[in-house]
């Protein structure tokens, strides 16, 4: 049908625009860098829309395509070829216009420490504390169970804490291995 | 927690570089993939059902088998596969969600010269769609019905000379019979169904109400007949108990039908007074849909206009009203061909068929649209059905089907509004 075609077309360019962002951030935050993070997120997409004539639901589709995205990243970062897992001395770092140095310092320091955790804590991180998930959602996107995504949290954090020492916001660890019930 | 969360949101904004992505490209990527992984899906079921094909075919006997992966009651993952690779549907009938039949053509297989387009092969599936085999050889049929599971009824062709008979067969197409005449009858036994079909004698009269038995292949004229010049249409629609019969009013050549509650023994006849003019061929019958229940719907076409009579028994004991349905004008009427013009899903719901020019394509597309309480109708898309399908039907116990003349594919559906293909042909 080819008028249905185009809509389905319309409705997932409209989805990809209103979400291209955060998808990409976060593919940046799990892997560290912007070249990869197109590559997750075109391929996370590319699942979405593959799938686009089964899932309606908004928020069916953003957990759809955070889901794509988290397996998509855990599945290359596990293949040989593809170990992009390394740890640099410096982060490579580009001016966003109105950065002082304090935050610039803040944010290489952060990225870097970001890098030491593991690439499955990382993700329970950025799904915990960028994405805003509780523990329950984290747990189906990762495709485990709550304990472990509790117990990846505090392992996570551990990292970041040794890493960071006293400039990781130590409020953030009373509630980093709470759920959400 | 805040304060981490703001670590990450400056880590994550580090002024990134334009983004190379383009949603029309993933899209069509996306589309890429899908159809990828659905014909690896569908090879590997036709490889695993072919691996077992030998032990099918074993059973089948004589009768050739294509099998595919495909369950019955809507559940199936993908379509079973049609036997007659690149012959077209010709025309699809249920007589419920198992028991599915086709005819399907037959040009690719005549080597050396045209073949007659009657001229078709007739196959079906006892399993809802997951194996076909040919029932019988290539025939030369006007028009199939389907009475029940494995009963059918067809116009064939009665080789030598130009006669053609009506013929049923109790195997599901493997073998057909003539019927023979009996005496006329007041109702319409058990067992039996009405059709309408011309006296034996008067072949180019218009037809008469019969009753059919399958069983002992004996059609008898009901005594009562409606008072309506009757439409060619062979099988006398039937649901909740009332017989359904369009025409026109052999006085005034106006669109009626005519409804009977008890069999054929009496028929209450509405004649369409303020149906839309006609044009100078005459009016056309009403195209008839029902559901469930005895509610039914009747469409009349016009030479310029189409408009909807809705049919309702307000008691149990009274007889039925035809009332217009005024929204019907505002679903668009530039092009109104024949055929079936609507369905009643099984919510109830009436659904109208507009039919579309395609400027790319040689068939016609379709456009749906569904009435609301309040009469007026609103375009709707059934899921996981293409626009170029035939109308749709409705078996007897509610379950719904179309194919599509194009990709040869059989769809089926237990709501009306939702679709998957059940068979699809290579």
């Amino acid at each position: 049908m080819r008028s249905h075609e185009d809509e389905d077309r319309r409705q997932f360019s409209e989805y990809f625009a209103a979400r291209r962002g955060v998808v990409r951030h976060s593919a940046y935050l799990m892997c560290g860098d912007w070249h990869w993070a197109d590559d997750l997120t075109q391929a996370a997409f590319i699942r979405v829309a593959s799938a686009w004539h089964r899932v309606r639901d908004p928020q069916a589709l953003d957990a759809f395509v955070r889901t794509c995205l988290i397996r998509t990243y855990l599945s290359e970062t596990r293949r040989v070829w593809r170990r992009r897992e390394r740890v640099v001395a410096e982060m490579p770092d580009l001016a966003s216009g109105n950065d002082d140095a304090e935050s610039v310092a803040r944010r290489v320091a952060f990225a870097q420490a970001l890098r030491q955790v593991p690439p499955r804590q990382r993700v329970t991180l950025i799904c915990r504390f960028y994405q805003g998930l509780d523990v329950t959602e984290t747990a189906v996107a990762l495709g485990c169970s709550e304990g472990t995504v509790k117990s990846q949290t505090a392992k996570g954090l551990a990292t970041l804490r040794k890493v960071l020492g006293d400039a990781l916001p130590v409020p953030a660890l009373a509630c980093a291995t709470e759920g959400k019930e | 927690m805040t304060q981490l969360r703001d670590l990450f949101e400056e880590a994550a904004n580090s002024a990134p570089p334009p983004s190379r992505l383009v949603a029309d490209e993933l899209y069509a990527a996306g589309r890429r993939r899908r159809r990828r992984r659905t014909v690896a899906n569908y090879a590997a079921a036709v490889a695993l059902v072919m691996t077992a094909g030998t032990g099918i075919a074993a059973l089948a006997g004589h009768e050739r088998s294509v099998s595919g992966e495909v369950g019955v009651d809507q559940k199936q993952s993908s379509p079973g596969a049609l036997p007659h690779h690149g012959e077209r549907i010709q025309w699809s009938g249920a007589a419920d969600a198992r028991h599915l039949y086709l005819s399907m053509s037959t040009q690719l297989s005549c080597s050396k010269e045209p073949c007659a387009k009657s001229i078709v092969q007739l196959v079906a599936s006892d399993d809802g769609g997951r194996t076909w085999s040919d029932r019988g050889g290539p025939i030369n049929a006007a028009s199939f019905e389907v009475l029940g599971p494995g009963r059918l009824l067809a116009v064939l062709h009665d080789s030598p000379g130009p006669k053609w008979t009506l013929q049923t067969s109790t195997d599901g197409g493997r073998t057909w019979h003539r019927l023979d005449q009996a005496p006329p009858v007041a109702a319409v036994p058990t067992g039996s169904v009405a059709v309408c079909w011309p006296e034996s004698n008067k072949a180019p009269s218009p037809c008469r109400m019969h009753a059919l038995d399958p069983a002992t292949r004996r059609i008898a004229p009901l005594t009562s007949q409606p008072a309506l010049t009757l439409s060619d249409d062979l099988r006398i629609r039937e649901s909740a108990g009332r017989l359904w019969a369009s025409g026109v009013d052999p006085a005034t050549g106006r669109p009626g039908v005519a409804v009977s509650r008890d069999a054929g023994r009496s028929w209450s006849t509405q004649v369409f007074a303020d149906a839309p003019a006609c044009s100078r061929a005459g009016c056309p019958a009403p195209y008839l849909a029902a559901g469930n229940g005895p509610i039914g719907y009747a469409v009349v076409l016009g030479a310029q206009q189409r408009v909807v009579y809705r049919y309702e028994e307000n008691d149990g004991q009274g007889a039925g009203g035809w009332q217009r349905v005024p929204g019907a004008g505002s679903v668009p009427s530039d092009r109104l061909p024949g055929g079936v013009q609507s369905f009643v899903t099984a919510d109830g719901t009436h659904v109208l068929f507009q039919v579309v020019t395609q400027s790319d394509q040689d068939v016609d597309a379709h456009r749906w649209w569904r009435a609301g309480a309040d009469g007026t109708y609103e375009a709707v898309e059934p899921v996981g059905l293409p626009d170029t399908v035939n109308p749709i039907r409705r078996t007897s116990n509610g379950w719904f089907y179309t194919h599509s003349y194009l990709d040869k594919v059989v769809y089926g559906s237990t709501d009306g509004w939702h679709w998957s293909p059940v068979a699809r042909g290579s």
